[in-house]
């Protein structure tokens, strides 16, 4: 955690993934009514406050909606025990009906949503509704675990590709491996752990499997590169290739969806709050910080991609080095592609498309340069993360998404231009 | 056109890079007709004069007139245009298109843009017939054997109306026929009024060939005369030049009847090196040297397991040597410094420290996982350690190994190599491009080294270099060694230059 802060403080994507969140903050800084139980409570207080003696009747106007129900509900608790008769009109005609009926009501709740009744103008009451507050929706703590879950996947897979790419090479194929391991996955849990009924032990064990083909699959792009003497461009793309067709050919070109609910607890889930993949990411590139920077295999990655020539005489052992960082890359891949599935309850061989060119731009934004040597783990992890928040941030502004695809693209460019300055 | 007037004339012309004089005022003339043999060592100036002369780089001052005509392109494309071509050692052909396209790219002959192919093939034919050849105009580049790529090079240069060529090493790569041949094309070319600057090493052929000898040393003419005036000693010893005024305390070599650490016997590699015969004994430090193209890079990779021998054997200790990698060399104890340390040495953007111990992290790491940890005291210990034995300056770990100078770029490799504790050290050009105070703490390292029983074998293009530092003194030429001598008794570099230049193939 300590080098990962001290990284932070001197990195410009960092500076920059921090203005961009505060620009997203301004943009969608939007007064929201506070909804559900929370909201119910707030309101219930203020109005003990200003009735103090309790013993009186309410009317509650609110909607069928589950926000207003949690709301009733909470407000109903608080006011009942102070002996407060409450009447629920869901509707704007049982409203009415209140109204004629001339019960004495001392005051008038009404939810967010149905505080705009125009039936509600009839009583001439106290209304008590929540108070509309400012905050950001960028901000909200929903919209940031969102944001989290959804760049682990990229983030992830960004982990191994940054190995890739700090030995100077490029692995295209990880997109494809993210079907090929998500289906994988999902039919072995269909097909030979019992389908919807499968137990944890056997899910964990599909995933496991699923992570090996996808290492596999790496290991044999490492091997093209290595033994054939191939560009890992050209190697790459041929695994793709195969990994995609594999992918439709292990599931027939459907999805797979027979699976338990509990598979979704490491995609969907939460331990303390913080939902299960960020933790896994977490974890994972605190793993991946100190091979980097402690281990043998971190000092001859960063040699093979700094000078492979060197690096072979001076006894690098640089093509088994290549092989294991592909078959990381690989495995890594296919971990994204599981949690996908998770996410998803389900495995199509049509995931992960387009991945690689997301998951090579966050390593770039990150700062790692392409031509090899060079380059930070955790840099990574903001990259994916600016990367994640450009998307989200556009989202939220209602942006179209080819406008979006736009953006991304300036963005790439512009880390990639830096990156050039910087050396120049 | 009158035979003796002046077809290009250079006076006073100067170039340095950086705070290096390459070119110290250089005073050149050429005839029409003329052939001019071109002398000098390595590193005498020739190819950044002649480059200089084709318009690939720029001079700094002089004057140089073609045809009594002010003379200063801008880019090679000019130098052509004005009627200089040069032919490099290296073609610049390409190798995918046909004869007769590569002599026309770039000027093709077409009408409303399309290439009248069969007028360039034609025109093709006519210069092969003019230099004798009867090759097809129409065959693929990739299929020339060395001297027809030579042969389609020069047409090219004649196509442009070349008025000067030049020929850099032309015969280097050749055959004795294809020299013939050669020979025969110069001879003509300059009965047609074209002048020739024919550089290279064998005086053989400057002999038969040049009209007039000029000898650069250290960025000087220092030898200009007409063919016949001028013996071939006088050239040896223009070339060669003073010996450096240097003394390093240099112990004799007593182990001689040791048995050898390293034996080659018959040892080649197609097609740079054959039948090489080398034995070196423990403690013994030998000057490996010869001119450019002799082959002492090639024999050095053999040597140290880079490269696999097609021929001949190689003894380690007494027994055979299994083809190895650089990284089961280094763990048998012999280490290897090559000879460009930017492209093969060095990892420039990475610190000082990780440069010296990336040889050694298994040592470090207490055994041969990919995933073991790399005990930073241990690695901080070893920098220093290194740092200290070789003066490294500025001893800092972190700094980029770029940001060295040259000589503490030397420095941090043979750090690298010492850090491996090797019994044989083969080093390549360990002084190249480094400055003087630094050379004087490689020389003092190596003897120190070899004092306390490292062998070490390390080539050199400098001959005051060899004699200055070795106990022995091999000499190569054409890919085998053509002497192999102890140092004791007054030698000269004129003497290493004879064993050097000698006769043709």
């Amino acid at each position: 955690m300590k080098p990962f802060i001290a990284f932070l403080a001197g990195q410009r994507v960092f500076l920059a993934l921090l203005a961009i969140c505060t620009a997203f903050s301004l943009l969608t800084f939007e007064s929201t009514l506070p909804e559900g139980a929370a909201a119910g409570e707030q309101v219930a207080h203020r109005l003990l406050a200003n009735h103090p003696e309790g013993s009186f009747r309410v009317l509650l106007a609110q909607t069928h909606s589950p926000e207003d129900i949690a709301f009733g509900n909470r407000a109903m608790e608080i006011l009942k025990d102070r002996g407060v008769v409450v009447e629920i009109a869901q509707s704007p005609s049982e409203t009415r009906d209140f109204a004629e009926s001339g019960k004495p009501f001392v005051a008038l709740i009404a939810t967010g949503q149905a505080q705009s009744w125009p039936i509600l103008d009839r009583f001439a009451l106290p209304r008590y509704s929540p108070e509309s507050s400012s905050w950001p929706i960028f901000l909200q703590k929903s919209n940031l675990l969102n944001i989290a879950s959804q760049i682990s996947v990229i983030a992830i897979i960004a982990a191994g590709m940054t190995l890739v790419i700090m030995t100077g090479g490029i692995d295209l194929s990880v997109g494809s491996v993210i079907a090929l391991a998500a289906v994988v996955c999902t039919r072995l849990i269909r097909d030979c752990f019992g389908g919807a009924d499968a137990g944890a032990v056997a899910m964990a064990f599909a995933g496991c499997l699923a992570i090996g083909v996808g290492g596999g699959v790496g290991w044999a792009s490492g091997a093209i590169i290595t033994y054939c003497s191939v560009p890992p461009f050209i190697a790459t793309l041929g695994t793709m290739l195969v990994a995609s067709g594999l992918a439709f050919q292990v599931s027939k070109g459907q999805s797979v969806y027979q699976v338990p609910d509990s598979f979704t607890w490491l995609g969907r889930e939460a331990v303390g709050g913080i939902p299960v993949v960020v933790v896994v990411t977490f974890v994972l590139f605190g793993i991946m910080a100190y091979l980097v920077k402690a281990t043998v295999l971190g000092r001859y990655i960063l040699a093979t991609g700094s000078n492979p020539v060197a690096a072979h005489l001076a006894g690098v052992p640089v093509q088994r080095v290549q092989r294991v960082v592909y078959a990381t890359s690989g495995a890594l891949a296919a971990l994204g592609g599981v949690i996908l599935a998770s996410q998803l309850k389900s495995g199509a061989p049509t995931y992960g498309q387009m991945y690689e060119l997301f998951v090579i731009a966050a390593v770039v934004v990150g700062g790692t340069s392409l031509s090899g040597g060079q380059g930070s783990v955790w840099g990574t992890l903001v990259g994916a993360l600016l990367i994640g928040v450009i998307q989200n941030g556009m989202n939220l502004m209602g942006m179209e998404s080819y406008t979006q695809k736009i953006v991304l693209g300036l963005v790439l460019l512009a880390a990639v231009l830096m990156d050039r300055f910087r050396r120049s | 056109m009158n035979p003796s007037s002046l077809l290009l004339e250079l006076s006073n012309i100067r170039k340095s890079f950086g705070s290096a004089d390459v070119l110290k005022g250089v005073d050149f003339s050429l005839r029409h007709g003329e052939v001019v043999g071109f002398l000098g060592a390595n590193g005498a100036g020739k190819s950044t004069l002649m480059r200089i002369l084709a318009g690939i780089i720029p001079y700094d001052s002089g004057r140089m007139a073609l045809q009594g005509l002010p003379y200063f392109p801008n880019s090679p494309v000019e130098g052509l245009k004005a009627g200089i071509a040069i032919v490099h050692q290296e073609f610049s052909l390409v190798n995918t298109l046909p004869i007769a396209d590569n002599i026309f790219l770039g000027r093709e002959i077409h009408q409303w843009g399309r290439i009248q192919k069969a007028l360039q093939y034609q025109a093709t034919l006519q210069t092969f017939s003019r230099l004798g050849s009867s090759l097809d105009p129409g065959r693929t580049v990739s299929s020339l054997r060395t001297g027809e790529k030579q042969i389609v090079e020069i047409a090219r240069a004649l196509l442009h109306q070349s008025k000067v060529l030049i020929l850099d090493e032309p015969t280097a790569a050749l055959s004795p026929a294809e020299g013939e041949n050669l020979f025969r094309i110069v001879k003509e070319l300059s009965s047609e009024g074209i002048g020739v600057v024919y550089i290279s090493h064998r005086l053989e052929e400057i002999d038969r060939l040049a009209d007039r000898v000029v000898v650069l040393r250290d960025g000087k003419i220092v030898f200009n005369e007409p063919k016949g005036v001028s013996k071939r000693n006088n050239i040896i010893t223009a070339m060669a030049g003073r010996e450096i005024n240097e003394q390093i305390p240099r112990p004799n070599f007593k182990g001689t009847h040791n048995p050898p650490l390293l034996s080659a016997l018959g040892l080649g590699r197609r097609p740079l090196i054959h039948d090489v015969d080398l034995a070196i004994r423990p403690g013994e430090l030998i000057a490996l040297t010869g001119l450019v193209g002799s082959g002492r890079t090639e024999l050095l990779r053999l040597l140290s397991g880079i490269d696999a021998p097609t021929s001949g054997q190689i003894h380690w200790k007494g027994k055979p040597f299994p083809p190895l990698g650089p990284g089961c060399a280094i763990e048998q104890g012999i280490a290897f410094l090559p000879e460009d340390r930017k492209d093969q040495g060095l990892f420039l953007n990475h610190g000082a420290r990780s440069n010296v111990s990336i040889s050694v992290l298994d040592k470090l790491a207490k055994g041969k996982g990919l995933l073991r940890r790399i005990p930073a005291r241990a690695e901080m210990g070893l920098f220093t350690e290194m740092a200290g034995l070789l003066g490294l300056h500025p001893s800092d770990p972190n700094l980029p190994s770029g940001r060295f100078s040259g000589g503490n770029q030397q420095k941090l490799l043979l750090g690298r190599i010492f850090a491996s504790r090797p019994s044989l050290l083969l080093l390549d050009e360990p002084t190249r491009g480094v400055d003087a105070s630094a050379r004087q703490d490689i020389y003092r390292i190596l003897v120190e080294a070899a004092a306390k029983g490292a062998s070490i074998l390390f080539a050199t293009s400098e001959f005051s270099e060899a004699i200055l530092l070795g106990q022995r003194i091999v000499v190569m030429r054409h890919g085998t060694i053509a002497a192999d001598f102890p140092n004791d008794t007054d030698l000269t570099t004129e003497d290493l230059m004879q064993h050097a230049v000698s006769e043709i193939r």
